[in-house]
């Protein structure tokens, strides 16, 4: 839990003065100074903005300041937020201008001084149109201001004030970790323990306050490049005659792969489990890493003067079991302690309540892609080579795991588990679900999963202890009651990559289908489909075991196939698996759209939905939020009702040749249908697997219409999915484009970006054609013509229209109007116009049967709305 | 006479002829939606924009993007 420490905020509700500050152009930063109050680690700041347009990258910093108190340029800490799309666009408003708080959570935390003055410096990259800029709006509080604001237009090398005449201040909050408690950090650091196998440290201290205690931070750092450290265990104990006393009262641990051995570092150890410190009270840091060799790493503090007066080090060689003194009491280990600091009978809130992390993944160019802490998406390294795109491929996440479809590569990209490894598992391997403890670190798994049942093994399962597992001896019970041991490595950390097979790649555990390129879940089990020489067949692991796939009739959770029960192969080619809750499982088909109603293996019943229509492939179906099923047949779109219904056709009254427009051929054209829930529509892409070339349409739920778009080739879709993420910058409708990026629809973007640069939206709409004389065989003339084009007035609230272009068209009948206005025939008349609002009353004079009115924009860098257009027609004879 | 001109923001429609097609539809448009950009009215406008929902190109190559999902973890064992 955050903590906030210093910060400006405005008097009212909203900033109060008027005007905001602009950050236009990349040379242009900002910055706002302040004395902390307090020494903390700071770990976020958050800024009160608004934006103009779309925004490039923020980075934020913090920086200390010269001797003028203005940003010296040394940044103590920085964050690069990637498209701060979330900023709230500004509405015109002179006071807040729908301003909001925005939150930039730094790389690394930066210990902040007590009395020592610090700039916030807020700069934007990428920066491409000046159209577009961020505000970070400000007060100018009566009396004289403790933080000032300044801006630079050359980068930070000079600095001035916002205001010469009056203090202003940029509204900001600053927030730590979990205060600085207990500490000891003074001096000129030295190793002073030397530690590894059984050589175990200490640090007593004693407690300056009640609090609850979160984590510890140690100075640390390798012996030796070519050491292989493994974790390092940080304990609390009490004490006893000033030496460690006890059992552990917690436990957390430092990663020994982070632990650089070129410099020393501060290393963090969180209690997963925090304790309760008593004030005035004498304790222990107990640091071991008794996986590792000795010497493996030291731990460093001051070794002359500085001595700190609440305790002292020591160190063991029996791991922890007696205690010495490394030399003079003068020694001391470096060390901080994180907490919240209580009163008696202080409460404490609960820290989240997320309990779980979304990451998302990607698969493109033969590899796995997954979103790291920092929201950037990285490169799962095992994948390189495994899969091969250029052949069917589809994925599903089950049991925080990504199982890969894709031919002969059935993969797994596993976030779940945690994985040791064996030279010999010995004669009794772990079954599905065995708890294997370790001998020494008493950490404890549940299996998952492993690759072998002798000799070499790798194992995979879920740690339920807070001790991780060390490289050591691993015991326990298989289903059997025989007796497992082996010996074990440390544990490694997911995600992971391996080949899906069935457990220990034994038949005793059924057999997988050789190739397969569809995969679903659907009642706990995995579905696989598409086998090119079993078209009809459909395979299911066993429920809530996707290594098992033996059918067992006395099992009611038995894997199954078709014709194992009950249940036959389906009688069509499957094209699509489409999960339906777990009441029913829908099998998409060349021609036909079959059911699976119930478990295939206890009762379950095979219906046919359609015998007339089927679906296209793979991706050309989507849900809405009503479960209900859309899906493109090959020549037109359909939706079923809870997606158990008879499908309705919702397409050919508009578009009754809509293969045939779209040139549709199915070995080149891929069809992707996505349900876009904030703008209630289906999207329906037609992309050409080669040159990404793409036809797509809207279909709006709101007013069952289909509106054609075109997007350039590099932003042809190939894939989507609505990500719910838990930062809600990232939380979009995701597009993966033909370029290899994931793109959205932003209402922000006035173009399409295509990589390193944008291209321009050309957009247009006919209005439909206008019989200008109620007698069909006598004309009319359009006397008067005015547009009110959106955004009000200019400069109002509203966002404004930016400009929009008409052309007018008259001819003998309406379709010849219309084929002149496609065909780009010359107008009668055309002009541009600019800016929001009613325009001024336009005299076309345009005389004849029908008229046409084209409105369109071609330019780049701006958006339109239409409100109305009216007219005034007098009868113009024959 | 005075004339408010139909805009067409029931979509695109070529499914009868040019004089009777379905009220409020159009037989010739291009990305536009019936909800604008400017502040989500139901009216029409140029769709949004395609930007960027990540900097990261996959794999760093231009073949494209074929399968997107999400995974839900647990965060305390660490993951990256």
């Amino acid at each position: 839990m955050a903590t906030q420490q210093d910060y400006f905020i405005p008097t009212g509700e909203l900033p109060s003065n008027v005007a905001n500050i602009w950050t236009n152009i990349n040379t242009k930063f900002l910055a706002t100074t302040f004395t902390a109050s307090a020494t903390y680690n700071v770990t976020k700041v958050s800024l009160l903005l608004s934006k103009m347009g779309i925004s490039g990258n923020a980075n934020v910093s913090i920086q200390s300041v010269d001797g003028e108190s203005k940003p010296s340029g040394t940044d103590l800490t920085s964050v690069t937020k990637k498209d701060i799309r979330s900023i709230n666009q500004y509405n015109g408003g002179i006071t807040g201008g729908n301003s909001a708080w925005e939150t930039f959570t730094f790389d690394a935390p930066a210990l902040l001084t007590s009395g020592t003055t610090y700039a916030v410096v807020v700069k934007i990259s990428d920066y491409n149109s000046l159209k577009n800029y961020v505000q970070w709006w400000y007060e100018q509080p009566s009396g004289t201001a403790t933080k000032i604001s300044y801006q630079s237009t050359d980068s930070g090398s000079t600095w001035s004030l916002i205001s010469e005449t009056q203090d202003t201040t940029c509204c900001f909050e600053i927030y730590s970790n979990y205060a600085v408690v207990d500490s000891h950090i003074t001096g000129t650091g030295a190793n002073v323990l030397t530690l590894g196998g059984a050589y175990w440290g200490n640090q007593t201290f004693t407690t300056t306050a009640n609090h609850l205690l979160k984590s510890v931070e140690l100075n640390l750092q390798k012996t030796g490049a070519d050491v292989t450290l493994s974790t390092i265990n940080v304990s609390i104990r009490a004490t006893s005659g000033g030496e460690p006393s006890g059992e552990n009262l917690t436990l957390g641990t430092i990663y020994g792969s982070d632990v650089d051995h070129t410099v020393a570092g501060w290393y963090e150890a969180v209690f997963s489990n925090p304790i309760e410190l008593a004030d005035s009270t004498m304790y222990a840091i107990v640091i071991g890493a008794p996986g590792s060799d000795y010497p493996s790493f030291y731990a460093r503090g001051t070794s002359t003067g500085n001595v700190y007066e609440g305790g002292t080090q020591g160190y063991s060689e029996d791991s922890g079991e007696t205690w010495e003194e490394q030399s003079a009491d003068t020694d001391d280990l470096w060390f901080k302690t994180y907490g919240i600091e209580l009163d008696a009978g202080e409460g404490v809130s609960p820290e989240s309540d997320q309990v779980t992390v979304k990451k998302l993944w990607a698969i493109g160019s033969n590899e796995f892609w997954y979103e790291d802490v920092n929201g950037d998406l990285i490169q799962l390294a095992g994948s390189v080579g495994e899969l091969d795109t250029s052949e069917p491929l589809i994925a599903q996440e089950a049991y925080g795991k990504v199982f890969i479809a894709n031919g002969t590569n059935l993969k797994i990209a596993d976030f779940a588990n945690i994985k040791i490894t064996t030279t010999n598992i010995g004669s009794h391997p772990p079954d599905f679900g065995t708890v294997l403890t370790g001998g020494t670190s008493n950490a404890t798994m549940v299996v998952d999963y492993i690759d072998a049942l002798a000799s070499a093994v790798n194992i995979y399962g879920r740690r339920t202890s807070n001790a991780p597992f060390q490289a050591e001896t691993v015991t326990g019970t298989d289903n059997d009651g025989n007796s497992i041991s082996f010996t074990g490595t440390a544990e490694t950390r997911p995600p992971h990559w391996y080949d899906w097979t069935v457990f220990g790649n034994s038949s005793t555990f059924g057999e997988m289908p050789n190739y397969a390129t569809l995969v679903a879940l659907y009642n706990s089990r995995l579905v696989l489909a598409g086998n090119k020489n079993y078209p009809h067949q459909w395979w299911m692991s066993r429920a809530y075991n996707p290594y098992n796939f033996l059918y067992d009739p006395t099992d009611p959770l038995t894997a199954i196939s078709g014709g194992d029960g009950d249940v036959g192969e389906v009688g069509d080619i499957i094209t699509a698996l489409i999960p339906l809750g777990n009441d029913f499982f829908v099998f998409g088909c060349a021609s036909e759209i079959n059911i699976i109603d119930g478990d295939p293996s206890y009762g379950g019943t095979v219906e046919n939905l359609s015998f007339t229509e089927g679906i296209y492939g793979a991706h050309s179906w989507c849900l809405d939020n009503q479960n209900n099923l859309y899906f493109f047949n090959g020549h037109s779109l359909s939706m079923s009702i809870g997606g158990r219904n008879k499908p309705v056709d919702l397409s050919s009254l508009h578009l009754p040749n809509w293969a045939n427009d779209w040139g549709l051929i199915q070995d080149e054209d891929r069809i992707v249908l996505t349900y876009d829930f904030i703008r209630a529509g289906i999207v329906i892409f037609k992309t050409n697997l080669v040159t990404g070339a793409n036809k797509n349409y809207f279909y709006s739920l709101k007013t069952k219409g289909f509106y054609p778009e075109i997007h350039p080739r590099e932003c042809g879709i190939f894939s989507s999915f609505y990500y719910n993420s838990n930062d809600s910058n990232t939380r979009a409708l995701l597009l993966g484009c033909n370029d290899g990026y994931i793109r959205s629809f932003y209402e922000s973007s006035l173009n399409d970006n295509i990589g390193d640069s944008d291209s321009t939206i050309k957009s247009w709409a006919t209005l439909p054609i206008q019989p200008l004389n109620k007698d069909p065989d006598k004309k009319g003339k359009l006397t008067e013509l005015v547009f009110e084009l959106g955004g009000g007035e200019s400069g109002g609230t509203f966002v404004d229209t930016d400009s929009l272009s008409y052309e007018i068209h008259v001819g003998n009948s309406a379709e010849t109007v219309l084929e002149d206005i496609k065909d780009g025939a010359t107008a009668y008349i055309s002009n541009d116009l600019t800016g929001p609002g009613r325009t001024n009353k336009i005299r076309p004079r345009a005389r004849g049967h029908y008229l046409g009115i084209k409105v369109y924009n071609f330019n780049t860098d701006e958006t339109w709305t239409l409100n109305k257009i009216t007219g005034k027609v007098i009868e113009a004879g024959n | 006479m005075n004339i408010t001109f139909e805009l067409p923001l029931g979509g695109y429609s070529e499914g009868a002829n040019v004089e009777n097609l379905p009220s409020n539809t159009t037989g010739d448009m291009n990305n536009v939606r019936p909800q604008d950009t400017l502040s989500g009215r139901l009216r029409i406008g140029q769709r949004p924009g395609l930007g960027k929902a990540f900097t990261q190109q996959i794999a760093s190559a231009s073949g494209p993007v074929v399968v997107l999902g999400s995974v839900s973890v647990v965060e305390y064992l660490g993951t990256d």
